[in-house]
C-alpha cells in the first residue's frame, strides 16, 4: 500500500567527502601523467618567474575588451592601406629574385656608406660628372643604371 | 536490370545507366566538377550553374543532363573553367566570406569547399548585402538573406521532400530571397520546423540556433563586434588562399572540441538516424545523412531540436527509497539489495507468479531481453509485458493470423513506390511525420494514389484522393465489404491466391454479412463509393496500407487489423516491392521490445513459451527451467493487482499511472501492489507510487539497438556520460540480477545481443559488427547475416508457406448515446510526444504548443455557444477532465479531439474506461463517450497564433528555377563571359 509521494529528501554528502572524491580524481590523473605534470608545472614556473603568468591571466580575463580594442582599433582607416598591402605584400616576396636582389643591395649599401662618410655639399658641375666619368668606380654604377633602365623598359 | 551505355568523359570511356544524371556520373570519376545547389537527396535544382560542363561542343549543367549513349563530356577547359568561375563569382556576390568566424565553419561549408578546390582566389564582383533583416522569430532557427546564396536547396526539401509547402523563393522582386508562406515571418507561416531546410543548406544562411555563437572558437561575439571582425578579417586575408588556410585550422581545432555521435530518434517507430554534435553536454546540431537508412535527410521537430529533456534539472540522479512519506536518496548498494530482498521475500511468500514485470518501448532491444530474462530466469514468472501492449499488440495479432510475421511487409522506401497508399486511423503527419513525407512526395510527384479513412481531416485526409470519415470503430465493415464485392466481382487475384493462400473458401463464406448495403448503413460511406474505391484498388498493381491506433484501440482492434490484411490477401498485394501491411509503429522501440521476449505467452523472437523445444533450448543457456504457461499482460497484471494476485510490479521506462486505460482504477492499483519499482529518466507520476525509484539514462547517454517500425535493427551510440549516479538500464538489470546471485557478467550490450543471437532464430545473424556507423539490418536475419527488407519474398511462415485468410464477424461495439452525447477521440500531435515527459522539457516545442486543449467543430461550437479557448468540462462513465477547447473544422459534428500529451487534470485517459480488445486485451482507448459542461464559454487561446496549423501553405513544384532565368537580369554563363 502507497499513497503517492512527491517529496524527497535529497542525499547530503559531506563537502569532505565531495573533496576527497574530487582529489583521488585528480591524484589518479597525476600519477598517470606523472613526467607531463613535472614538465608543465616547470614550465609554468619559467612562465611565471619571466611575469608572463600575470600578463597572460589579466589578458585572458580582459580578453573581450582586448579584442575590441584592438579589432577596432585596426579596422580604422588608416591602417586600412596598410592592412590590404599586408597580403600583396606577402605576394610580392615570392616574386622577388632575392640573390640578385642581394648583389644590388650590397652594392646600395655600400654607396650609401660612402655617401655619408663624404657628405660634402659642393656644387657638382657638368664637368665634374665627366671627371667622374673616369672613376672607374663610378663608371661601374653607371654602366650597371643603365643596364638596369634598358631591362626595365623592355616590353616583357 | 539497368542498361549500360558508355559515355566519354575527357576522353575516356565510362559506363552509366539510363536516366542516370551526368553529374552523377562525373563524380564516380576522378575529375573534379564544381556544385554547390546539386544534393543527391534532392536531385537536380539547376540554381547554381556552377556544374557547367561541355557536352558535345555545347555548354550545359551537368545536374540537368541525362546521359546518352555516346556523349562526349568535357569538364576541364579555358571556357568552362571561365564560365564555371562566373557561377562562382555570382555567388560569392551573395555570400561574405568570413569562414573563421562563421558558425558554419566546420569543414562541411559546401561554398567553402567548392571555391577552394577550384581555386578561386579573387572575386570579379564584390559581396552585395540584401536589403532584408535577419529573421530570428522561430524557436529553433534563423535565416539570414545576407548569406543566402539563393541555391533553393531549402524550396525544393520543403516542397518535394518534406512537402510542407512552406519555403519558396521570390524570384520576381529585386533582390530574390526566401520567403515563407505569403512571405510572412517564419514563426507565422506554416512552417513545421522539421528543419530539413537547415540540414540542406550548403551555408550559413540557414542555421540551427543551437549553433549560433556555440560551434567555433571565435564566433561567440557580440553583433558589432563580429561585424568589425568581419571586416578586419577581409582587409587582411584580401584572397582567398589564406582566408581559406586560417579557417581550415580554426575548423580542424572544432574537430576536437565537438564530438559527432550517430544515434537513432526516440521520438516515434520511423526510426531516424543521424549525427547528434555535442559540446560537453549541449546538443547542438542534429545532422541526418543522406545514408540514413529509414529518413535520408529527413527529421522532425522533435528529432532536430526536442533533446533538452536530456540536460533537464528535473533528472533523477540518484535511487530513491520510501521512507514513511516521503523518498531518501540513497546509494545504489542499499537500493538493489533492498529490491532483491524484497523480490525474494514475495517471490518465496506467493510464488513467482506474485510479481510482474513491464518493459519499455522506448529502450533498447537488450533492455527488453534482459527485463524478460530477469523475469523467466530470476524469478520464473512470464509475467511480462510491455506498452505495445497499449497499441500495436492488435496489428500483431491480425498480421499473425494471417502472414504469420508481425511487423512491416517491407520499407519505408516501399511506401513511396506504392501505386496506392491507403491510411486507415492514423495521422501519419503529425504521429510519424518522415513516413508521411515519404507518401506526400509519391503523392505529389509521383501521382500515387492516396485514400485516407480517419474521423478528422488532417494533413493526409486534406490531402487525399479519396478521404472518408467511417462512423468509430467500423473500419472492419468497409475493409470486408470491399474484400467482398472485388470478390463478387471476380476482380480477387486468383493465381495468387491459388498459390498463396489456405482458406479461401471459408472466408468467403463469411463475407456474406458485409453486402454494400450493410457496409453504407454501419459506416456511413455511401455504396457507389465503396465500389469505386473496390475498383480503384483492383486497378493498380501495388497497394501499400497504412495503420495505427485508430484501428487497433478498438474492442475490435485486432480484427480490424485482420481485414486489413485479408484484403491484401485477396488483391495479391503481398510479396513484392510497394505492397503490404504497414502498421506504424509509434514508439522508437515499440517494434523491438516486443521481438525480444517481453511478452507474456512469447520468448525472443517470437517463440511461444508453451514450446517444450524452445523452452528447453534457453533453460540449456541460462541454466535454469523456464515456466511453462502463457503470464499476464499489462492489463491483466493491474487485474491482478485489485484481485491479490500480484503483489510486485517493476516498470520501467513508462509512466504507467498517466498512459494506461482508465487511470483511476490503474493508480488504485499501483496505490494497493505491495512492492512497486519505477526506473525512469524523470519523477513520473508512477514513480509517486513506488517503493524504489531507480534513475536511468535516456539515449544519448547509452549504447544498444532500436529496431524501427520496418524491422531495422539501428545501434545507438553513448553521445554524453549519464548524469549524476544515474545508469542505463541494461546496467542496472545486469547489477540487479546480481544481486539477486545471478552474475550476467555483460560488460558491453553486443554481448547481450550476441546472446539474442544465438537463442532467437529470427535474429540469428544480428551482431553489432554488422551494425557499425550507419549499417542496419531487417529481422529476420540468416545466420550469414542476409536480411529482409522485403518480407514474404518465399512465401509466408507456415508450413506449407501459404498465408490464411481469417473469417471475422462484426457486432457494433461502441455507439454515444442521449446522455453521453459525444465522441472523444485522441492521439497525437507533431510537437509533444507521449505523455510529454521529454517534450515538456524544451523550450522551444513548449513555445509551439504550450498545453493541451479540445478540438471542437465549429457547428458543435455554435451548438453549445462557445468560442476559442472556452473552458469546458468532460464527464465519461469513467472519469472527468477540465480543458479549453480550440475550434476547428479538423473534426466534425460530435466528434471531439484530445491530444494524449494532456495532464494533471486533463489527461486523457481520466476518460477512459476499462473495455479493450476482445484479443489482445488493448485499452480501446479511442472508444469514449461523454458529455460536456461550459464552465466559461470564452478564454485564452489554448494554440498560439504563431503554431503552424494557423500557417498558409504555398504548394509548387521545387524551387521553380524558370522564373530565375526568365529574369532579365539573368544569363547563362557561358554567354556572359562571351561577352
Amino acid at each position: 500500500m502507497a499513497e503517492p509521494v512527491r517529496h524527497i529528501k535529497r542525499m547530503e554528502i559531506p563537502e569532505e567527502d565531495i573533496q576527497s572524491e574530487s582529489i583521488d580524481e585528480v591524484l589518479a590523473v597525476i600519477s598517470e601523467n606523472k613526467e607531463s605534470v613535472v614538465k608543465g608545472v616547470n614550465l609554468l614556473a619559467h612562465l611565471d618567474e619571466a611575469g608572463m603568468l600575470d600578463t597572460l591571466s589579466a589578458l585572458t580575463i580582459q580578453r573581450k575588451v582586448a579584442m575590441e580594442k584592438m579589432v577596432n582599433e585596426l579596422i580604422k582607416e588608416r591602417y586600412q592601406g596598410s592592412l590590404e598591402n599586408l597580403m600583396p605584400l606577402f605576394t610580392m616576396l615570392g616574386t622577388l629574385n632575392i640573390d640578385e636582389l642581394s648583389f644590388f643591395i650590397e652594392r646600395i649599401n655600400r654607396g650609401m656608406k660612402d655617401a655619408i662618410e663624404n657628405d660634402t655639399f659642393e656644387k657638382t658641375s657638368y664637368m665634374n660628372v665627366l671627371t667622374a666619368l673616369k672613376d672607374p668606380d663610378i663608371n661601374r654604377s653607371v654602366t650597371l643604371l643603365l643596364q638596369f633602365l634598358k631591362g626595365m623598359g623592355r616590353e616583357s | 536490370m539497368q542498361e549500360h551505355i558508355v559515355v566519354n568523359v575527357n576522353g575516356e570511356q565510362y559506363l552509366a545507366y539510363e536516366g542516370q544524371l551526368l553529374i552523377d556520373l562525373i563524380n564516380t570519376t576522378d575529375n573534379f566538377l564544381p556544385q554547390i545547389c546539386y544534393n543527391e537527396s534532392l536531385g537536380p535544382v539547376q540554381t547554381c550553374d556552377t556544374c557547367i560542363v561541355q557536352v558535345n561542343g555545347e555548354q550545359v549543367r551537368a545536374c540537368g543532363t541525362e546521359v546518352k549513349a555516346g556523349m562526349d563530356v568535357q569538364t576541364t577547359s579555358a571556357a568552362i573553367e571561365s564560365s564555371q568561375r562566373e557561377a562562382l563569382d555570382r555567388i560569392l556576390e551573395n555570400h561574405e566570406l568570413y569562414c573563421t568566424v562563421c558558425d558554419y565553419n566546420n569543414g562541411t561549408c559546401e561554398i567553402h569547399n567548392t571555391v577552394a578546390e577550384f581555386g578561386l582566389e579573387e572575386q570579379t564582383y564584390p559581396f552585395q548585402p540584401k536589403p532584408y533583416e535577419k529573421d530570428f522569430s522561430n524557436s529553433f532557427y534563423r535565416y539570414d538573406p545576407d548569406q543566402c546564396i539563393l541555391c533553393g536547396r531549402c524550396v525544393e526539401v520543403c516542397q518535394d521532400v518534406q512537402v510542407n509547402e512552406t519555403l519558396l523563393i521570390d524570384w520576381d522582386r529585386d533582390n530574390p530571397r526566401v520567403i515563407w508562406d505569403n512571405d510572412v515571418p517564419i514563426d507565422e507561416s506554416s512552417c513545421v520546423s522539421c528543419g530539413q531546410c537547415v540540414t540542406v543548406c550548403p551555408c550559413n544562411a540557414l542555421m540551427e540556433n543551437d549553433m549560433l555563437g556555440e560551434a567555433g572558437f571565435m564566433t561567440d561575439q557580440e553583433p558589432g563586434m563580429l561585424r568589425s571582425m568581419i571586416e578586419l578579417t577581409k582587409r587582411v586575408e584580401t584572397t582567398n588562399g589564406p582566408l581559406f588556410a586560417i579557417s581550415d585550422t580554426e575548423a580542424a581545432m572544432r574537430e576536437e572540441r565537438i564530438k559527432k555521435t550517430k544515434t537513432v530518434c526516440t521520438y516515434c517507430g520511423v526510426g531516424c538516424s543521424f549525427d547528434v554534435w555535442t559540446k560537453d553536454r549541449k546538443v547542438l546540431r542534429v545532422e541526418p545523412q543522406h545514408h540514413s537508412p529509414a529518413n535520408g535527410i529527413s527529421t522532425c521537430v522533435k528529432g532536430k531540436f526536442g533533446w533538452d529533456y536530456v540536460n533537464s534539472d528535473e533528472r533523477l540522479t540518484r535511487p530513491l527509497i520510501r521512507k514513511g512519506d516521503q523518498f531518501e536518496e540513497v546509494h545504489w548498494d542499499t537500493a538493489l539489495q533492498y529490491i532483491a530482498e524484497r523480490f525474494n521475500e514475495i517471490k518465496e511468500r506467493d510464488g513467482s507468479d506474485a510479481l510482474g514485470f513491464i518493459a519499455s518501448s522506448k529502450g533498447t532491444n537488450e533492455e527488453s531481453y534482459l527485463m524478460q530474462k530477469f523475469a523467466r530466469q530470476i524469478i520464473g514468472t512470464n509475467n511480462i509485458d510491455n506498452c505495445s501492449r497499449y497499441c500495436q499488440t492488435p496489428a500483431t495479432q491480425g498480421l499473425f493470423r494471417t502472414v504469420g510475421h508481425g511487423g512491416d511487409s517491407g520499407s519505408i522506401e516501399d511506401l513511396g513506390k506504392a501505386e496506392m497508399v491507403i491510411i486507415v486511423g492514423s495521422n501519419t503527419a503529425e504521429a510519424h511525420p518522415v513516413i508521411a513525407s515519404k507518401i506526400k512526395r509519391s503523392h505529389k510527384l509521383n501521382g500515387q494514389k492516396l485514400f485516407v479513412f480517419d474521423l478528422r481531416k488532417h494533413e493526409m485526409a486534406a490531402r487525399a484522393d479519396r478521404f472518408y470519415s467511417p462512423k468509430s470503430g467500423t473500419d472492419l465493415v468497409w475493409l470486408s465489404a470491399v474484400t467482398k464485392y472485388i470478390i463478387d466481382q471476380g476482380w480477387e487475384d486468383q493465381t495468387f491466391i491459388k498459390k498463396w493462400v489456405n482458406h479461401y473458401d471459408e472466408y468467403k463464406e463469411s463475407l456474406e454479412k458485409f453486402t454494400l448495403s450493410y457496409a453504407e448503413e454501419m459506416t456511413g460511406i455511401p455504396e457507389k463509393d465503396l465500389k469505386e474505391i473496390a475498383q480503384e484498388i483492383v486497378e493498380v498493381s501495388t497497394v501499400s496500407i497504412c495503420w495505427a491506433m485508430g484501428v487497433t484501440q478498438h474492442q475490435l482492434g485486432s480484427d480490424t487489423s485482420t481485414a486489413i490484411s485479408n484484403l491484401l490477401l485477396i488483391t495479391g498485394n503481398y510479396m513484392k516491392p510497394g505492397a503490404g501491411a504497414y502498421p506504424l509503429r509509434g514508439h522508437n522501440n515499440v517494434q523491438g521490445c516486443s521481438d525480444l521476449g517481453s511478452l507474456p505467452n512469447f520468448m525472443p523472437g517470437y517463440d511461444h513459451v508453451n514450446d517444450e523445444d524452445v523452452r528447453d533450448r534457453y533453460a540449456k543457456s541460462w541454466g535454469k527451467e523456464l515456466p511453462k504457461t502463457d503470464g499476464k499482460d499489462n492489463v491483466a497484471m493491474m487485474d491482478a493487482v485489485h484481485n491479490d494476485e500480484i503483489h510486485s510490479l517493476y516498470i520501467y521506462g513508462e509512466d504507467t499511472a498517466l498512459v494506461d486505460a482508465n487511470v483511476n482504477y490503474v493508480t488504485a492499483a499501483l496505490e494497493k501492489v505491495e512492492f512497486l519499482v519505477v526506473q525512469d529518466l524523470f519523477f513520473s507520476r508512477t514513480a509517486e507510487f513506488a517503493d524504489v525509484v531507480l534513475p536511468a539514462v535516456p539515449s544519448l547517454e547509452k549504447d544498444g539497438t532500436f529496431t524501427n517500425t520496418e524491422r531495422r535493427i539501428q545501434r545507438i551510440n553513448q553521445a554524453l556520460d549519464p548524469i549524476g549516479e544515474s545508469k542505463p538500464d541494461w546496467v542496472i538489470l545486469t547489477e540487479l540480477a546480481k544481486e539477486m546471485g545471478y552474475d550476467w557478467n555483460y560488460s558491453h550490450p553486443s554481448e547481450i545481443m550476441d546472446e539474442v543471437a544465438s537463442l532467437a532464430p529470427l535474429f540469428a545473424g544480428v551482431s553489432y559488427d554488422r551494425l557499425k556507423g550507419y549499417e542496419s539490418l531487417q529481422w529476420p536475419v540468416a545466420k550469414d547475416g542476409t536480411d529482409t527488407p522485403l518480407l514474404f519474398v518465399d512465401g509466408f511462415p507456415f508450413e506449407d508457406k501459404k498465408a490464411k485468410l481469417y473469417p471475422l464477424d462484426f457486432e457494433l461495439m461502441f455507439e454515444v448515446d442521449d446522455e453521453y452525447d459525444l465522441h472523444v477521440n485522441n492521439g497525437r500531435v507533431l510537437e509533444h510526444f507521449h505523455e510529454g515527459n521529454m517534450t515538456f522539457k524544451s523550450e522551444g516545442l513548449l513555445r509551439e504548443m504550450p498545453s493541451s486543449f479540445i478540438e471542437i467543430s465549429p457547428e458543435l461550437a455554435e451548438e453549445r455557444n462557445i468560442k476559442e479557448g472556452a473552458l469546458v468540462r468532460l464527464t465519461s462513465r469513467a472519469g472527468t477532465i477540465v480543458e479549453h477547447v480550440h475550434i476547428t473544422d479538423r473534426v466534425k459534428g460530435k466528434e471531439l479531439y484530445h491530444p494524449l500529451n494532456a495532464i494533471g487534470d486533463s489527461a486523457v485517459n481520466l476518460l477512459t474506461d476499462s473495455r479493450t480488445d476482445k484479443d489482445t486485451n488493448t485499452p480501446a482507448y479511442k472508444e469514449v463517450s461523454a458529455k460536456l459542461e461550459v464552465l466559461d464559454n470564452e478564454g485564452n487561446p489554448p494554440l498560439p497564433k504563431h503554431n503552424f496549423r494557423y500557417g498558409n501553405r504555398q504548394a509548387q513544384i521545387g524551387v521553380d528555377v524558370q522564373s530565375k532565368w526568365s529574369r532579365e537580369d539573368y544569363e547563362f554563363p557561358e554567354s556572359q563571359v562571351k561577352k
